[in-house]
C-alpha cells in the first residue's frame, strides 16, 4: 500500500511533466508519418506558447497563488497593443512604454479595488476587463498597423535559413518566453515577494499574523500579471506588424486552463511557476495535434478534450485524492 | 519573590449590549505556566484577544515586562514580545517547515535572495534544540498537529517572546502528544519564558502549571497557587452557584419502566469520545453535565449523525438506527438545537417563517411548491405558542432578541413532531425572562411524551429541569444521578473525582 501510495504522490508532484512527456510520445509514434518531432514543428509549438496567452498564464499564475483571479488579461493583451501602435505613431519608445503601463494601472487599479475597497478579485478584473473592451473600440476605429522598426522588435529571427524545414528561424519571443519564465521561477522560489505570495494564498489570516503585508502581496501580483499580460500583447502586435481589436478574445480562460493544467491550486499557495511552464507546452502541443487531424471534427473536439484535460489535472489535485496522499497525520 | 513579567489590572472590555470584561486582574510572573480557568463566556478569550491587540480595550492598565503596553494589532504584541499558539494553527500548511519559521523575516544573500540554506541550518537547531528531529524541507503538512504546533512554538519563541500563550494547545493531541508538548513548556520556564495555558483539562492543569487565575461571567474570581486549590474547590468556583438559585421544580422519577428511545453502546470517537453508553427513555429529561471539553457535544453530534463513531452503536426504539446524516436523524424523529445559534441554527436574511419552516420544507410542498396555507397556519401556531416576540411571521430573524430567536429554532424541531430534541445550551446568551419561558417549554415537551438530551454548562439549570443527569469527564460517562440525588454538589463532585483513576483529585 505505501508504494502505491509514493507511487501516487511522486506521479501527482510531476503529473504535467509526466502529461507532457506522454503528449509528445504519444503525438510522435501517431504523427510519425508527418513527423510530429520534427524541428519545425517543435519551434510552432514553442511560438504559439510564447505568443497566444503563454506569458498570460504566467502572470495569471501569480494572482492564482494568491487566491485571485484576473479576468482582464486578455483585454490588456488586445489594448497594449493597440496602445503601443497609437503612441508608437508618435514616439515609438514611448509606444513600449505606455504599452506595458496598460497592464501595470490596470493591475494596480484591480489589486486597490481587491484590498482596499474588498471587491472580490472576480467582479473587480471583470470590470476591468468590461471597461478595457470598451477602451480599445474608443482609442481605436479598425486596427492599428505597426510599421516603425523600432516598434517591429519582436519580428527578429534567429538561426534563418540554418534549420532544415524552418526557414525563417526562431522568433525571439521564444527567448524571451523562456527568460521571462525562469525569472518568474527565481521570484517564486528566491525573494521576499515570491515566499509572500505563497504566505498569502496558503493562509492569508496566519501571513497577516506573521507580519506580512497582504494588501502590498496581492497588489504586487495583480501588478505582475497585468505587466507581463501587456508585455504579451505588444509582443503579438510588434511580431505580426498590426494591433487587432479582438486579439486575445476569452484568452483569460485558456490562461487559468493552462495554470490548472500546471497544477496551480485555484484556491492559492500551492504550486509552482514551472509547473504552469509546463502547463502551457501541455496546452499547445495539444492545440498543434488538433491541426494535424482531419479538418472538420477537430475545432470542436479540441474544446471537449481541452476541458476534459483541465478536469483530469484538477482532479488529480483534487481533495478527494489527496487524502490518499501520506502524511496527513504523519508520525510525531 | 518571583519576578512579575504581566500585570493587568482593572481590565474592561465592552461590546454593544454586553460586559465581556468586568475590570478583571491578571498577574503573570517570569518563567511561570500560568492557567486561565473559567467556563465559557467567563471572559479568558476576550481578556488574551485584548492582551495580543485583536481587540481594544476600554479601559485599566497592561503592564509588561516593565513597561505599559497597549498593543493596537497582533503584530506590535509580537514585537513587544507576546506569541500567541492559536487552536486554528496561523501557518501555511502548503509551506515547507523552515519557510513557516521564518516568514516575514527572512535572512537574505549578498544578492537580496533569501538565503534558504541559513533558513534550512537555523530550524534545525532551532528545532533539534527543542528535541524535534523532522526533515524541515517538507510541507508542514506532511507532520501531525502536533508537530505543527511544536513549530508554532519554535516560530514563537524564535522571535523572542517572552510570553506565549497557548488557546487549548491540547484540544487535539494524544496522550503521548500532549507529553512532548509539556516537555517544551517545560524547556520554555527553564529559559524564563512565561507561558499561558487555557485548557479545558483539569488534569493537565495540574500536571503543568503553576498558578491560576479563576474568571466567571467576565468577573475575576480569584488567583490561586496550583498546590492551594483541589479540583472540587476549582469547579465549583468555575461552575459556580446560581445565584437565583430556582427551586429544582421536579419530583420523582417515572421513567424505571419506560422503554428506551435511544440507546448508544460503547461509543468511541476521535479523541473526544473514549467508549459512551447512556439510554434516553421516552418521555425522559434527560441532562449531560460536565466541563467544556468532556465530550457533551460531540455525544450529541454522534447520536445525530454530524459525526460518524469509530466504534461502537446507536439503537433506535430498540433497533440499529443506521443513522449516516443529519437528514437521516431527522426522518427517525430527532431535532437538534446547536450550541452555536449564530453559525448552524439561524439563516439570519431569512424571516421567521422560513427560518421556522425549513426542516418541514420537504413535507410542506406539492409538485416543488411550498403549501403557503399550511405554512402560515403552522408558523402562527407556534409564534403563539411558544410566545415569540416578532412584529410579523415576515421580520427578518436577525432583527428578534437571542431569546426569540432561540424560541423560532425550537419551533423548527417541534413543528416537525419529534421523538427526541436535543438542546445544546439552550439559553446560553438569553435574558431571564426568555430562559424561564424555554425551561417551561422543555417540561411541556417532556409531557407531551418527547424525549430530551439537554447539554449545559450551568448545572442549576440542568438540576431544574432533568429526571436524570449523565456526568461525562474526558470523553467518559463517570457517574449518573437520578431524581432526589440531583444536586449541583454532587454533580460537581463527580465531575472532581472523575480524576481518581489518574491519581489526582
Amino acid at each position: 500500500m505505501n508504494t502505491i501510495k509514493k507511487a501516487y504522490r511522486s506521479f501527482y508532484s510531476r503529473s504535467t511533466i509526466l502529461a507532457f512527456l506522454l503528449l509528445v510520445v504519444f503525438a510522435s509514434i501517431f504523427f510519425r508519418d508527418r513527423n510530429f518531432l520534427s524541428a519545425p514543428n517543435l519551434i510552432n509549438v514553442l511560438l504559439k506558447s510564447a505568443r497566444n496567452g503563454g506569458l498570460l498564464a504566467l502572470g495569471m499564475t501569480f494572482v492564482i497563488l494568491c487566491a485571485e483571479i484576473d479576468l482582464s488579461v486578455g483585454a490588456v493583451y488586445a489594448l497594449s497593443g493597440v496602445v503601443m501602435g497609437l503612441v508608437g505613431q508618435i514616439n515609438p519608445f514611448l509606444g513600449i512604454v505606455c504599452g506595458l503601463m496598460v497592464g501595470v494601472v490596470s493591475g494596480l487599479l484591480i489589486g486597490l479595488m481587491v484590498t482596499k475597497m474588498r471587491i472580490s478579485s472576480w467582479i473587480a478584473s471583470l470590470a476591468m476587463m468590461f471597461a478595457l473592451r470598451g477602451m480599445i473600440q474608443i482609442v481605436a476605429r479598425r486596427s492599428v498597423a505597426i510599421e516603425n522598426a523600432l516598434l517591429r522588435f519582436a519580428n527578429t529571427n534567429f538561426l534563418k535559413k540554418t534549420i532544415p524545414g524552418a526557414m525563417s528561424g526562431i522568433s525571439i519571443m521564444i527567448p524571451i518566453f523562456f527568460i521571462l519564465t525562469l525569472i518568474c521561477m527565481y521570484i517564486g522560489r528566491n525573494t521576499k515577494f515570491g515566499m509572500g505570495i505563497y504566505a498569502v494564498g496558503g493562509n492569508g489570516e496566519a501571513a497577516k499574523m506573521m507580519g506580512i503585508d497582504v494588501t502590498k502581496i496581492k497588489i504586487k501580483a495583480f501588478v505582475c500579471c497585468g505587466f507581463l499580460a501587456a508585455l504579451s500583447g505588444i509582443m503579438l502586435a510588434s511580431g505580426s506588424g498590426s494591433a487587432t481589436l479582438s486579439a486575445g478574445n476569452t484568452y483569460e480562460t485558456y490562461a487559468i486552463a493552462m495554470c490548472a493544467i500546471g497544477g496551480i491550486k485555484l484556491t492559492g499557495g500551492e504550486g509552482k511557476f514551472s509547473g504552469t511552464f509546463f502547463g502551457i507546452l501541455v496546452y499547445f502541443i495539444i492545440d498543434t495535434i488538433f491541426t494535424y487531424l482531419p479538418s472538420g471534427i477537430s475545432v470542436h473536439w479540441q474544446s471537449v478534450i481541452m476541458g476534459i484535460l483541465v478536469l483530469i489535472s484538477v482532479g488529480v489535485q483534487s481533495e478527494v485524492l489527496q487524502n490518499l496522499r501520506p502524511g496527513k497525520r504523519g508520525q510525531a | 519573590m518571583a519576578e512579575v513579567l504581566l500585570e493587568i489590572k482593572g481590565l474592561e472590555k465592552t461590546f454593544p449590549g454586553v460586559r465581556a470584561l468586568k475590570g478583571v486582574q491578571l498577574t503573570v510572573n517570569k518563567g511561570e505556566v500560568h492557567a486561565l480557568m473559567g467556563e465559557n463566556g467567563a471572559g479568558k478569550s476576550t481578556l488574551i484577544k485584548v492582551l495580543t491587540g485583536i481587540y481594544q480595550k476600554n479601559g485599566g492598565t497592561i503592564r509588561f515586562d516593565g513597561k505599559e503596553i497597549d498593543c493596537k494589532t497582533p503584530i506590535e504584541a509580537n514585537e513587544v514580545g507576546i506569541s500567541t499558539i492559536y487552536q486554528e494553527l496561523n501557518l501555511v500548511l502548503f509551506q515547507t517547515v523552515y519557510e513557516n519559521l521564518f516568514l516575514g523575516r527572512e535572512p537574505r544573500t549578498g544578492f537580496g535572495a533569501i538565503d534558504r540554506k541559513a533558513m534550512i541550518e537555523q530550524t534545525d537547531k532551532i528545532l533539534k534544540d527543542f528535541g524535534i528531529h523532522i526533515d524541515v524541507t517538507k510541507p508542514l503538512k506532511a507532520y501531525s498537529t502536533a508537530i505543527q504546533q511544536m513549530v508554532a512554538i519554535a516560530r514563537a519563541v524564535s522571535i523572542n517572546a517572552k510570553l506565549v500563550i497557548m488557546d487549548e494547545p491540547t484540544s487535539s493531541l494524544d496522550k503521548k502528544e500532549v507529553q512532548v508538548l509539556f516537555g517544551i513548556i517545560r524547556k520554555l520556564k527553564s529559559r524564563g519564558i512565561a507561558v499561558i495555558f487555557i485548557s479545558h483539562k483539569l488534569d493537565e492543569i495540574y500536571e503543568i502549571c503553576d498558578r491560576m487565575t479563576v474568571f466567571k461571567d467576565g468577573e475575576y474570581v480569584g488567583e490561586y497557587d496550583i498546590k492551594d486549590i483541589d479540583q472540587f474547590r476549582l469547579i465549583s468556583l468555575m461552575v459556580g452557584k446560581d445565584t437565583v438559585a430556582l427551586e429544582r421544580k421536579k419530583t420523582g422519577y417515572d421513567f424505571a419502566d419506560a422503554s428506551p428511545l435511544v440507546e448508544v453502546k460503547n461509543i468511541k470517537q476521535g479523541m473526544r469520545l473514549h467508549g459512551i453508553n447512556a439510554v434516553i427513555k421516552q418521555g425522559e429529561v434527560v441532562g449531560l453535565a460536565g466541563l467544556l471539553g468532556s465530550g457533551r457535544t460531540e455525544l450529541a453530534q454522534v447520536l445525530f449523525g454530524v459525526n460518524m463513531p469509530d466504534e461502537g452503536e446507536v439503537f433506535w426504539m430498540g433497533s440499529s438506527a443506521g443513522i449516516h446524516s443529519p437528514s437521516d436523524a431527522i426522518k427517525k424523529g430527532m431535532g437538534f438545537c446547536t450550541e452555536d445559534r449564530k453559525v448552524e441554527g439561524i439563516v439570519p436574511n431569512l424571516s421567521v417563517k422560513e427560518n421556522m419552516t425549513i426542516a418541514l420544507l420537504p413535507k410542506l410542498q406539492k409538485f416543488g411548491f411550498v403549501k403557503k396555507k399550511e405554512q402560515d397556519e403552522i408558523v402562527d401556531k407556534y409564534i403563539e405558542r411558544l410566545k415569540i416576540k416578532t412584529p410579523s411571521p415576515e421580520q427578518a430573524i436577525r432583527n428578534l432578541s437571542g431569546g426569540n430567536q432561540q424560541k423560532v429554532l425550537l419551533a423548527r424541531w417541534m413543528c416537525m413532531n419529534p421523538k427526541l430534541m436535543i438542546l445544546d445550551e439552550p439559553t446560553r446568551g438569553i435574558d431571564v425572562g426568555a430562559k424561564a419561558e424555554i425551561e417551561v417549554l422543555i417540561q411541556e415537551l417532556s409531557k407531551s411524551g418527547i424525549s430530551v438530551l439537554m447539554i449545559s454548562s450551568e448545572i442549576a439549570e440542568l438540576e431544574r429541569n432533568c429526571d436524570r443527569i449523565i456526568v461525562m469527564r474526558d470523553g467518559k460517562v463517570i457517574g449518573e444521578v437520578i431524581d432526589q440525588d440531583i444536586h449541583q454538589d454532587k454533580i460537581m463532585e463527580l465531575i472532581a473525582q472523575g480524576s481518581e483513576s489518574e491519581g489526582r483529585v
